[in-house]
């Protein structure tokens, strides 16, 4: 439905500047008609003459003021919703009468809509993912049962370790929806930062010694507020990821640092970094590096990180080292 | 072993049921919380599994007042999808371990023998184990083959205490990650296989399988002599 001119305030405005642009011409008519008999008549009612034009003048000014500062904010909202893919913002609306405010609400009708129709896929997924994990599990469990009655069976094995590989990618992309969602209330309790990448890194070792990877640790005492598992799983995927891309006979830094107000994690390797958009596109779900496609993976590791720390207010910030990738996580401190 | 299962779901009670009986337990059942329950307190089972969500009355419900009344028998609870908060607030309520469905049958078997196993052991106070030639000193944490001394990093320690603790029955890969790392969490990679593999050679023989053996799709075993 489209909005008829008539009703606009552009139209009231403009019917405003019309109006009082006609007076001014009446009132210089009026002048040049008395120009002849009474000079100082005539210059009084070319000032009347001149008070539209500098109310024009000036309110336009004002107007174009208004426009521009309301076109910048607007273009801000978008470029926020564009940056973090935040599909909940919304842009403001302080008044009403005006055709931009009309356009802001429309825009935000449509943002809704967009909104809405994001959650419909991603529910969808999430049900694909619900729905088919439990006969997974049946035809996996069938599997299991079938060679275990039969031993010789060798074909059956790797059958099983491919249904386990999806019902994992499954598992993964509902809790990652689940985490994104805040459907869930998690456990934030206070736990020990550096013990837990000690523990992390422990873990990893031997998976970087086979690669003949250094692994180089530096941790300060913190304590976070948080939730234990979920951060474990974080810095196993950030871990992981690194040992992946890092050659063999490479190396890998891990430093802490703690400032008064925030806490930097940072997670560097010796692989080939990262190029182009790749910066911003491994975040999302399935995204895999075209030129690793041989590497295991779900798409879903860096996904999951964000997730995670967008649920406890921390960023994630990725450039690119030389050689390799640095991933640093920036954790706000809490005081109380 | 007498196991009491109570799920609410009939296809997933059926199949519990009878995969069970398969494997030689004694299994009974029950499809809503009264009728748990009222078996619960009234048969002596070995082991329970208790669905969280149950109509008539809640899984968590029903392990309080079992506890409530003294009774130990050891509990596993199910779940649906992974909520930590569930996890914790069913360990706290009284259960033993936690279940997420869908599950694989072997995690279920392996984590019900070692829920009857840490039940029959709660008396016994070893302080050395053995396995074919290896010996385990729980108070020097200290591994031994023979007479020759074994050098073990805590976690390996820790992962070898672990498997001779639960020496004959199954051990998954999640029941070390939880109970080894003590992290609930979902490794992209099979890390576990690298420090098993790790601690093998440590204690190693010409046969990578002589002591702990890999069961594919369930996890790892240490075998009774």
């Amino acid at each position: 439905m489209t909005r008829a001119y008539r009703n606009s305030s552009s139209f009231k405005v403009a019917t405003l500047f019309l109006a009082l642009l006609a007076i001014s011409v009446i009132f210089l008519l009026l002048a040049f008609y008395f120009y002849a008999e009474d000079n100082q008549t005539a210059k009084l009612i070319i000032i009347f003459a001149a008070l539209p034009l500098i109310v024009i003048a000036v309110s336009g000014y004002l107007i174009s003021v208004f426009v521009v500062t309301r076109i910048n904010r607007m273009a801000e909202t978008a470029n926020q919703i564009i940056r973090t893919g935040d599909l909940s913002k919304r842009l403001e609306i302080d008044s009403r009468w005006d055709d931009l405010s009309y356009l802001s609400k429309v825009l935000n009708d449509m943002l809704d809509k967009i909104q809405q129709l994001m959650m419909g896929v991603q529910h969808i997924t999430d049900s694909v993912a619900h729905d088919l994990r439990t006969p997974l599990a049946k035809l996996r469990n069938n599997l299991e049962y079938v060679s275990s009655k039969n031993t010789s069976n060798e074909e059956i094995k790797p059958l099983i370790d491919e249904v386990d590989q999806v019902l994992k990618t499954f598992n993964s992309l509902l809790s990652l929806s689940s985490i994104e969602s805040g459907r869930q209330s998690f456990q934030f309790k206070e736990f020990d930062l550096q013990q837990l990448i000690i523990d992390a890194v422990d873990f990893y070792a031997p998976l970087a010694h086979d690669k003949d990877i250094e692994i180089n640790l530096e941790t300060v005492d913190a304590i976070y507020v948080g939730d234990r598992d979920l951060f474990f799983q974080v810095i196993a995927n950030l871990l992981d990821n690194a040992i992946k891309f890092t050659p063999a006979g490479g190396s890998i830094e891990i430093m802490m640092l703690k400032e008064s107000y925030s806490t930097t994690i940072s997670i560097c390797d010796s692989g080939t970094g990262l190029t182009g958009d790749a910066f911003t596109k491994v975040f999302e779900r399935f995204y895999r590096d075209p030129n690793h496609m041989t590497l295991p993976g779900s798409g879903l590791g860096l996904s999951l990180v964000q997730a995670v720390l967008n649920l406890h207010h921390a960023k994630i910030e990725l450039t690119n080292a030389t050689p390799g990738l640095k991933a640093k996580i920036v954790l706000t401190n809490h005081h109380d | 072993m007498r196991i009491l299962c109570i799920e609410d779901e009939p296809e997933l009670l059926e199949y519990i049921a009878n995969g069970l009986t398969q494997e030689g337990y004694v299994v009974d059942s029950a499809s809503d919380g009264k009728n748990g329950l009222f078996l619960a307190s009234t048969e002596q089972y070995d082991v329970m599994l208790i669905d969280r969500m149950l109509p008539e009355i809640d899984g968590l419900t029903i392990i309080k007042t079992l506890r409530g009344a003294g009774n130990n028998t050891p509990i596993l609870i199910f779940s649906a999808l992974g909520e930590v908060d569930d996890r914790v607030k069913g360990l706290r309520s009284g259960g033993d371990d936690y279940l997420v469905k869908p599950f694989a049958f072997s995690e279920l078997t392996a984590r019900i023998e070692a829920l009857n196993r840490r039940n029959k052991q709660t008396a016994e106070t070893e302080t050395t184990l053995f396995a074919k030639d290896l010996e385990l000193d729980l108070l020097k944490r200290k591994a031994k083959i023979g007479s020759k001394d074994i050098e073990l990093q805590s976690t390996e320690y820790r992962l070898l205490e672990y498997l001779m603790r639960h020496k004959g029955q199954v051990v998954t890969r999640t029941m070390l990650l939880e109970y080894v790392w003590d992290y609930h969490f979902d490794p992209q990679t099979n890390v576990i296989d690298v420090h098993i593999s790790r601690l093998r050679q440590k204690i190693s023989h010409e046969d990578p399988q002589y002591l702990i053996k890999t069961k594919r799709g369930a996890g790892y075993i240490i075998e009774d002599d």
